[in-house]
């Protein structure tokens, strides 16, 4: 079921979704493995929550920002067919 | 302004960073001189010890865990610094109760920072050096602003994506409104003509496959101009819009209804044979049949309903709509109701297309004719006038009949230029006649329409000053139907004419709204009887009657009469007898082109005078 839902609004394609789970893990490792790095502990944090969103994205291939937007860089049919 | 502001935060940011660090020595050197002071081994500190009472000796302990480098460092500025300047200044700074701050020994800048280890004579001083730290905030800096950079640059480009998805929506929904608008009707909401054209001529490809019909229907509601005009634009509107609501909810959802225009309306049925067409009829006719209320009044109309079917009445859209439009047009003159196309009775759909682009040919060419009848005084028997009538020679189906052709030009637009080259060629023509000496008064016909063109006056006038033409030899005939679609505006321009001395002439006397209070109204001084009842007056003594009454009534008002059909010698014998003023008809002479006329004209005077001698 839920499966299926995430299928029906996946709008992030294969490319997309591997560089941002490259952001994503760069972008943890700064905010919550090594926050020393950026010293400031708020800006950490945040850069961290940003890495987890990514990777929240990379995994469902929903993207909000997407969605509003109108963008898809899923080829049309995956969604549909597989949301079927 | 941006590099001022550079410098004074990477300033504070350094100064932060140096006090931040010594706050943080301070701390430790005072540890450390609190543990040294319970220590049997100082060397196990880093740091330099001097004794606060001078004389003593001084020595430096370097600091425990250091990089070798500055150990090394550390071990040489040791010996350097008791002799050196600056460390004669610390010691008077230490002295002076300074706990800390920056000294540079040997071109490199440290922090010091001095704590008394107990109660003894001992003061630990530590030297941190300052160079790596110093640089260590620029190096946080950019990482930090690296960091908020990213983020910033991130919500910036999300914002951007939401922002312009926002707004390609609002643009999308925009666009289909003026496509909708384009593709509907503003006042019924109903789609225009290019959309039922598309959807014709899908549901035309869909029956190809299918192998079924199409059926299109096309509604013109009767006397739907008199309410407009009665009542006004805004209740005709409100009718439109109410008989488009009627329509849309009554029918299915598969047909499209369609405002084509004015009172037209068009219903198509993707799927629809010859009966269900009619049976689709029908039942718009019983829609329509309540009364609409309007504006708190009740308000009837009935639709002439034309239905063409796909394949038998047209292959495609445009056949389809013409043949449509041309079973309304023979429903209306049926009267109304519902009829199907019939090719039989439209042999000259196409034919009439061509007419009326020959017709417009012939009218820029000029190569309409005019021909005469002429109009004799029955006492005297004198040629008093004769009436020009257009006659359309076509190249190649020859001679057209006037009612057919006028009723293309006025269908068509082309009246207004017709009318204005029957004036032309009329006066031309008394022109040419007056100049060998024969002066006739003409009659010329007017349209309907022409009553109401506000420039024909001047036209008129115009034309008579170039052909010299004297008003009172020109006679204007209108029909009584004529002046009643917009009186006011006939009125105008009859008494316009009436000014410029051109006599009015009423046509078709009696066929009419016949009434009295537009005789008396009038500046008309002629009435022409129409030949329906003149060609029967001596068998029929009803027609007999009425030319009487007719003739009466004009002479009573101060008018003179014209009888026109006046086919045989009894009629004109009759006629004279009642004291008719003037006669027409193929007994005298029929209409004849003006050469002939005066053939006819020299020919009769001979007759006459052989007659009177």
């Amino acid at each position: 079921m839920l499966a299926a839902t995430i299928r029906k609004y996946r709008n992030a394609g294969v490319v997309d979704r591997i560089i941002r789970t490259i952001i994503g893990a760069v972008l943890i490792y700064f905010g919550f493995i090594n926050p020393g790095y950026i010293g400031q502990g708020f800006l950490a944090v945040l850069v961290g929550i940003m890495g987890l969103i990514n990777i929240l994205v990379a995994i469902s291939g929903i993207c909000p920002v997407y969605t509003i937007a109108g963008i898809r860089t899923c080829r049309a049919s995956d969604a549909q067919s597989s949301g079927a | 302004m941006l590099i001022i502001f550079g410098a004074v935060t990477y300033q504070l940011a350094v100064d932060n960073a140096v006090e931040k660090e010594t706050r943080l020595l301070h701390h430790f050197v005072i540890k450390q001189a609190s543990l040294l002071a319970t220590q049997a081994d100082p060397l196990k500190w880093g740091g330099w010890l001097r004794t606060t009472s001078p004389g003593n000796n001084e020595y430096v302990v370097l600091r425990a865990g250091e990089a070798d480098q500055l150990q090394t460092s550390l071990s040489s500025l040791a010996k350097t610094i008791t002799d050196s300047a600056e460390h004669k200044d610390l010691t008077k700074r230490i002295a002076a109760g300074e706990h800390s701050g920056q000294v540079e020994f040997a071109g490199n800048p440290y922090i010091w920072v001095a704590a008394a280890v107990g109660t003894g004579p001992y003061t630990l001083v530590t030297l941190h050096p300052l160079k790596d730290e110093l640089f260590s905030p620029i190096k946080a800096l950019g990482v930090r602003m690296t960091a908020a950079g990213v983020i910033i640059i991130w919500i910036a480009v999300w914002g951007a994506l939401i922002l312009s998805g926002l707004f390609m929506k609002r643009q999308e929904k925009y666009n289909a409104d003026l496509v909708h608008q384009a593709l509907h009707d503003e006042l019924t909401g109903l789609p225009k003509r290019k959309l039922l054209y598309d959807r014709l001529q899908r549901a035309i490809y869909q029956a190809q496959r299918g192998k079924h019909c199409v059926a299109l229907l096309i509604m013109d509601l009767d006397r739907f101009k008199e309410i407009n005009d009665t009542l006004g634009h805004h209740c005709g509107d409100e009718l439109l819009k109410q008989i488009g609501n009627r329509l849309n909810t009554a029918l299915r959802k598969s047909d499209t209804i369609a405002r084509l225009g004015g009172d037209e309306f068009a219903i198509l049925a993707p799927e629809g044979d010859a009966e269900q067409a009619v049976q689709l009829a029908n039942k718009v006719t019983q829609i329509m049949g309540p009364s609409h209320t309007i504006h708190e009044m009740e308000v009837s109309v009935q639709p002439s309903i034309g239905i063409a079917i796909y394949p038998e009445h047209g292959e495609d859209a445009d056949m389809l709509m013409r043949h449509a439009d041309v079973a309304m047009y023979q429903s209306k003159q049926q009267g109304g109701g519902i009829s199907v196309y019939v090719p039989e009775s439209d042999p000259h759909s196409l034919q009439r297309l061509t007419l009326i682009s020959d017709l417009r040919h012939a009218v820029e060419n000029e190569s309409l004719m005019l021909y005469y009848q002429p109009e004799i005084d029955p006492s005297s028997g004198n040629v008093t006038g004769v009436e020009a009538l257009a006659r359309w020679n076509h190249p190649k189906m020859g001679l057209i009949r006037p009612d057919e052709f006028i009723q293309i030009a006025e269908k068509s637009g082309q009246i207004k230029a017709l009318t204005e080259l029957v004036i032309r060629q009329a006066f031309q023509q008394h022109h040419a006649w007056q100049r060998t000496g024969t002066s006739l008064k003409i009659s010329i016909n007017l349209s309907a329409r022409n009553l109401h063109d506000m420039q024909l006056p001047a036209y008129i006038g115009q034309q008579l000053a170039v052909w010299n033409v004297p008003p009172g030899d020109i006679c204007l005939e209108i029909t009584e139907s004529a002046m009643l679609i917009d009186p006011a505006r006939a009125r105008q321009n009859l008494t316009a004419f009436d000014e410029m001395g051109l006599l009015l002439a009423i046509d078709d006397f009696g066929t009419g709204y016949s009434s009295l209070a537009y005789l008396k109204q009038l500046p008309v001084s002629i009435i022409k009887i129409d030949k329906s009842f003149v060609m029967d007056m001596v068998q029929d003594e009803n027609d007999a009657s009425i030319v009487r009454a007719t003739i009466d009534l004009a002479h009573n008002l101060g008018l003179r009469v014209v009888a026109e059909g006046v086919e045989n010698r009894e009629t004109l014998s009759a006629l004279q007898s009642l004291g008719c003023d003037f006669l027409q008809g193929y007994y005298i002479s029929k209409p004849v082109p003006p050469d002939e006329l005066i053939r006819w004209l020299t020919n009769r005077q001979v007759t006459l005078g052989v007659a009177t001698s």
